[in-house]
């Protein structure tokens, strides 16, 4: 009965009814909507059964088609090099993609580490098993190498297998990532080649560990780039005696075969838990025969069944098994694979290991891990007589021909002292950590080796500038110009900020300079050089640079500003040291030639973060074609040293010296100099031409001409820069007659600073330094103008003598305190803007310690070499001077060749001589 | 006032509408299970649906993966198929070479010794590709310079020799080069740039052989196995290697005594001493 409490209100009832048939209503519809969804997706799901159905068959008719292909290519041994192309043109467009984000990320990892150096092991075999080439690697990341093990199983892009030991699931970021890294490449398949080419810095270690016809995609061609491997290699190993028929041509080939870690296998401190999948196996009343690694058709299926013949008897296989077709008697065991770390666990619970391979010229060339780790693990061994496991031969290891052998003798369970003695001193003797010895031994006899140690540290500081030339293509002659000059004074200003400036340059091989405290790098390598001026070839340095720059650079500053085109690295700063593209060949017959022309110039700066230009020429130009992009255009003028350029009372002579103080060529005006000098020097008596600067020697063909007309009024010098200030100090006029591409030329502060009369032309910054009959003379870029104004100023002194007191005044403003002032404001406003931080480095801390070591003609290299290899291990830059004349790509950052008689910029700190 | 009958009647059709509602809810209770179980078919479905997806992308990925495989498949067999083997060129110019060098006069190459004084300096460069033949000429003329009695092949020649000048000769035909070279007691410098012209060397005994590399390999063997394999043969049986350009070098590793020889840089010695006999080869 329902109490009156419990009752619902009458009224309410009917009220609620009609709620829930309304909602059983909208229910029933939802209902069939869902239904009817489930329906569809049903139909859906059926659909893309079928589809996937026609895929699959698709796939399996594609598969087969490859195979009948590759059996066609093999007639015309095509199957090697057709898959090695398609691999090749792969990896060639990774490196000439824009750097990707995970390859700047293991660029940032690799930078976390300190390193003796880099070794990678590209693609070829799965981490597990555990083999050789895995086995050298963990061995190298404990002696400091870092390390890096391709292994495209991997589901995570990179994994930290130990420490310095990563494994990387694709290797083409890592490809792109160490671009700028001297790497240890070791290459055990010739397919590797197709990723390990497109890496500038290599040194190759090529180890042979199989006949070449063993691998997959053999062929003749496969056979011929295994030659090629061969010759080219720095380092050549093989792992069994038998291989001599690939190496033989190669007399330096060092034989190096397997070995094992024995704490791996020692067993005496751990407490074991047996496997799930042997419990049913292990019983008790049977011995175990145990075999781990892979089951192919050289598996010798033979002996093992005659081994499993006997009473009580079980025999546990481990290892993937590639066989179609495997019949075993029963108690034989197939475990699939397992593991590297959980073998022992497996091998503790067996009695006696064996190695089945059928004797072939395939397994006698073949060096079995197996039968070293067999060793350390201390128990009976049987195998079939393969050539590399016959040496061995002794208490504890059972030889058997298959053919021959009908039963075990009773005594092989039982391992004597001597057996146990003479497995372990096998192991004993090949270790992995020896053959780590004796292949770095090896190495550091080879001055191929000593890239492999020279990668540089980069400082958290760096301020790397990209600029087209500093020092010449092969990293002498320091050019000296304004835009140089520049970089020397702003790597003062960043020594100031406790920053570290670089110099990153075209080049034709990979060198290092140092120029003064400067480090100056080659962007070249041995297949990327200045011999042709192309598009191709610049877009390449252009991408060295940026893959440099990402991941390691705090600032980088363009110089000229365009460098930037067309990939770029933020923070980022350009410098426009004036209009550059104001040539004769400024001439455009419709909008898209301008463009074309222009192109690199505008996007340049509008990518550009911050643009620093010498002159307001630049922002105005920029400001007819993007307003937007003109007002990020800070304008900081040139500069000029008034401690060093001031004004000083001429001798008394009567001469009066016109000085032409730039570099001679036709752009700074030259040409129109020269047709003027005859009628001036006519005129005027008293009157000397100084053309001080470099030029090419048709330019200064053309003034040795002059002055042989002219001989004691013309003359033609070079001065450093330092000494520059003697020569203005020593002139009357100076000439500033430039046809095109002009910023604030430091030759026209300097002038001015000096006092002299200064005529330049109205082109690039010029106009923001002189004032036209103020300071000096303003005029149009053609030879008469030129020729009036000299003569205004040789027919008026008093003219001239107010022009230099007033241009003494202007220099004023441009003082360099005020330039550095400035430029450290820019650098500190750019990086703030950019969130990033530093701790200020002190002057000393910002240098990079050099020593310079002579090596005479006689010297023997085991004299020389493990100096050098110190050095570079104890982290310094090396510079050999050598009679010798060594490969191009035997320098890189650290380590460079340079001839006996090669000029440098700086003073190294310290010198050895082996002499 | 309520009656008792009007408080029964009340009470039961309360009673009535409350089971009608219990029974209505009950209803909708298994309403909301069904369509729960539904959505969760659904999204199962779905689940898998999207997994399908995943597989199809999957499908399509190695399809167009096999695709391309298969397309540069196809370029390469058509290009091999559309070319000469390198092992039948070198039969077929080999049995050429043999079968016509004894009926060929061989006059025309007489002269060259007697009208030069250093007839026992002769180097003499092969037919080949225009880059080839461009590159030997170039060598030759700056040879022929420095006393060697050098001989170019020239395809459009209107005469069988021709004098340019002292010690530079062109010659247009090489089976009278062979046949020649077989009639006289000469042991000439032969510059060799490419492996087809083994064909050739290999039927001249008395030589001394000068391997040139002036290109890349794609260029001088492409992708022919036999081709390269020439190549390395060569590297093995000649007495001098150069190459011309730095970026080639790579190809001479195998002989350490390799090196770069540019047009009108002599490394004269070299040839004087294999001219002497004393260059030997056991530098590899």
């Amino acid at each position: 009965m329902i109490s009156k409490k419990d009752a619902k209100s009458y009224s309410i009832i009917p009220q609620e009814i009609n709620s829930v048939k309304v909602a059983l209503q909208q229910m029933e519809l939802i209902k069939e909507n869902q239904e009817m969804k489930l329906e569809t997706l049903h139909t859906d799901f059926l659909n893309r059964e079928l589809v996937a159905i026609e895929k699959k068959e698709a796939i399996k008719h594609l598969k087969e088609k490859v195979e009948s292909q590759n059996y066609e290519l093999a007639k015309y041994d095509l199957l090697y090099i057709t898959e090695y192309s398609a691999q090749y043109k792969y990896y060639k467009a990774v490196v000439e993609s824009p750097i990707s984000q995970e390859a700047i990320n293991l660029v940032k990892l690799i930078q976390e580490h300190q390193y003796t150096g880099i070794v990678v092991y590209p693609n070829a075999v799965h981490w597990n098993p555990v083999q050789r080439p895995q086995q050298i690697m963990m061995d190298l990341a404990k002696r400091g190498f870092l390390c890096f093990f391709c292994d495209s199983s991997q589901s995570v892009d990179i994994h930290k297998e130990h420490e310095k030991l990563y494994i990387v699931s694709n290797q083409s970021h890592l490809l792109q990532a160490l671009q700028n890294f001297h790497v240890l490449v070791m290459n055990t398949w010739l397919m590797q080649n197709a990723w390990t080419e497109h890496l500038p810095h290599k040194t190759i270690w090529y180890d042979v560990l199989d006949r070449v016809d063993f691998f997959s995609f053999y062929d003749k061609g496969m056979l011929a780039a295994h030659y090629q491997n061969l010759y080219e290699a720095d380092i050549v190993t093989y792992s069994a005696q038998a291989l001599s028929e690939y190496i033989y041509k190669r007399e330096d080939a060092l034989y190096l075969p397997n070995a094992v870690k024995i704490e791996d296998f020692d067993m005496t401190n751990h407490e074991l838990v047996m496997p799930e999948d042997l419990l049913t196996i292990i019983d008790g009343n049977s011995k175990i025969i145990g075999y781990y690694g892979a089951i192919e058709e050289w598996f010798d299926t033979e002996l093992v069944s005659k081994l499993a013949n006997h009473k009580n008897v079980k025999i546990v296989l481990i290892g993937h098994c590639g066989l179609s077709e495997l019949e075993l008697p029963e108690n034989v065991y197939l475990l699939g694979s397992k593991p590297y770390s959980e073998l022992s666990r497996y091998t503790s619970y067996f009695d006696a290991m064996i190695i089945p391979f059928l004797v072939n010229d395939l397994t006698n060339a073949v060096s079995p891990v197996k039968f070293f780790e067999y060793c350390a693990i201390g128990k009976p061994i049987i195998s079939t007589p393969i050539a590399e496991v016959l040496q061995y031969e002794g208490p504890g290891i059972t030889l058997v021909n298959t053919s021959e052998f009908s039963s075990l003798d009773p005594t092989f369970w039982n391992l004597n002292s001597k057996g146990i003695r003479h497995l372990q001193n096998i192991a004993n003797e090949n270790q992995w950590k020896n053959r780590t010895s004796t292949i770095l031994d090896f190495m550091e006899k080879s001055p191929s080796f000593l890239p492999v140690l020279a990668n540089k540290k980069d400082e958290k500081n760096e301020v790397n500038v990209f600029a087209a030339t500093f020092l010449d293509y092969e990293g002498g002659n320091y050019y000296s110009g304004g835009a140089e000059r520049y970089l020397v004074d702003l790597h003062e200003v960043c020594v100031e900020l406790g920053l570290k400036l670089n110099i990153y340059q075209y080049g034709d091989f990979s060198w290092y300079r140092k120029y003064k405290d400067i480090d100056v790098y080659s962007l070249g390598h041995e297949s990327l050089c200045m011999d042709e001026f192309t598009m191709d070839n610049l877009l390449s340095f252009s991408r060295r640079f940026d893959y440099m720059a990402k991941g390691r650079s705090m600032l980088n500053i363009y110089s000229a500003f365009f460098q930037s085109y067309p990939n770029i690295a933020h923070p980022s700063i350009g410098i426009s040291h004036g209009v550059a593209w104001d040539s004769p060949h400024s001439q455009f017959e419709d909008g898209f030639q301008f463009w074309n022309l222009n192109e690199k110039y505008i996007q340049s700066a509008d990518q550009l973060q911050k643009l620093v230009s010498v002159d307001t020429n630049t922002a105005n130009w920029f400001q007819t074609v993007s307003y937007e992009t003109s007002l990020k255009i800070e304008t900081i003028p040139n500069y000029v040293d008034q401690n060093e350029f001031f004004p000083v009372q001429r001798e008394g002579d009567d001469k009066i010296r016109i000085v032409y103080p730039r570099r001679l060529y036709r752009p700074r005006g030259l040409y129109i100099t020269l047709d003027i000098v005859d009628r001036i020097l006519n005129d005027y008596p008293n009157v000397e031409f100084h053309f001080v600067g470099k030029g090419f020697p048709e330019d200064l063909q053309a003034i040795y001409d002059k002055m042989e007309q002219w001989a004691g009024r013309i003359y033609c010098y070079h001065s450093e820069p330092e000494d520059m200030h003697l020569v203005y100090k020593n002139s009357d006029i100076v000439l500033i007659p430039t046809l095109y591409s002009e910023g604030t030329s430091l030759s026209c502060l300097e002038a001015c600073a000096t006092g002299n009369t200064v005529i330049a032309t109205r082109v690039g910054g010029l106009t923001d330094i002189i004032i036209d009959h103020y300071n000096g003379l303003l005029i149009h870029p053609d030879k008469e103008s030129l020729e009036e104004a000299v003569r205004i100023c040789l027919d008026n002194p008093e003219k001239m003598k107010k022009f230099g007191e007033n241009a003494i005044e202007v220099s004023k403003a441009f003082n360099k305190d005020i330039w550095k002032k400035r430029w450290k404001t820019v650098v500190k406003d750019v990086l703030q803007n950019h969130g990033v931080e530093w701790v200020p480095k002190s002057e000393n801390d910002l240098k990079t310690q050099t020593i310079e070591i002579t090596i005479g003609s006689e010297i023997e290299k085991s004299e020389w070499l493990p100096y050098v290899t110190d050095c570079l291990k104890q982290g310094m830059t090396v510079f050999i001077r050598s009679t010798l004349k060594p490969e191009m790509n035997l320098s890189f950052e650290r380590i460079q060749w340079l001839p006996l008689e090669a000029e440098v910029y700086f003073v190294p700190d310290k010198v050895k001589k082996f002499v | 006032m309520y009656t008792i009958d009007t408080i029964k009647d009340q009470y039961f059709n309360q009673e009535h509408l409350e089971i009608q509602l219990d029974k209505l809810k009950t209803v909708y209770l298994k309403k909301t299970i069904e369509i729960m179980e539904l959505e969760k078919k659904a999204e199962i479905l779905q689940n898998k649906l999207t997994y399908s997806d995943q597989q199809m992308n999957g499908y399509m990925e190695e399809l167009q993966v096999l695709q391309i495989q298969i397309d540069g498949m196809e370029v390469a067999l058509n290009n091999a198929r559309n070319r000469v083997q390198f092992e039948l060129d070198y039969a077929n110019r080999r049995r050429y070479y043999e079968s016509t060098y004894d009926s060929v006069d061989t006059e025309c190459f007489n002269k060259v010794l007697t009208d030069e004084k250093n007839a026992s300096r002769v180097i003499i460069s092969l037919d080949g590709m225009e880059f080839n033949i461009e590159r030997a000429s170039g060598l030759m003329e700056d040879l022929s310079e420095k006393d060697y009695v050098c001989l170019h092949f020239e395809r459009d020649l209107d005469t069988d020799v021709r004098r340019i000048r002292k010690n530079n000769y062109a010659y247009k035909s090489e089976v009278q080069l062979l046949g020649w070279l077989k009639s006289i007691d000469l042991k000439p410098v032969l510059l060799v740039n490419s492996v087809q012209q083994t064909a050739l060397l290999d039927l001249i005994d008395a030589k001394y052989i000068w391997y040139d590399i002036c290109n890349h390999g794609e260029a001088l063997w492409g992708e022919q196995a036999d081709a390269k394999m020439q190549h390395f043969n060569l590297l093995d049986i000649a007495d001098m290697v150069t190459f011309s350009d730095r970026k080639f070098k790579r190809y001479t590793l195998y002989r350490k005594d390799s090196m770069m020889w540019k047009p009108y840089k002599g490394f004269y010695e070299i040839l004087n001493k294999i001219f002497l006999g004393e260059f030997c080869t056991d530098d590899k």
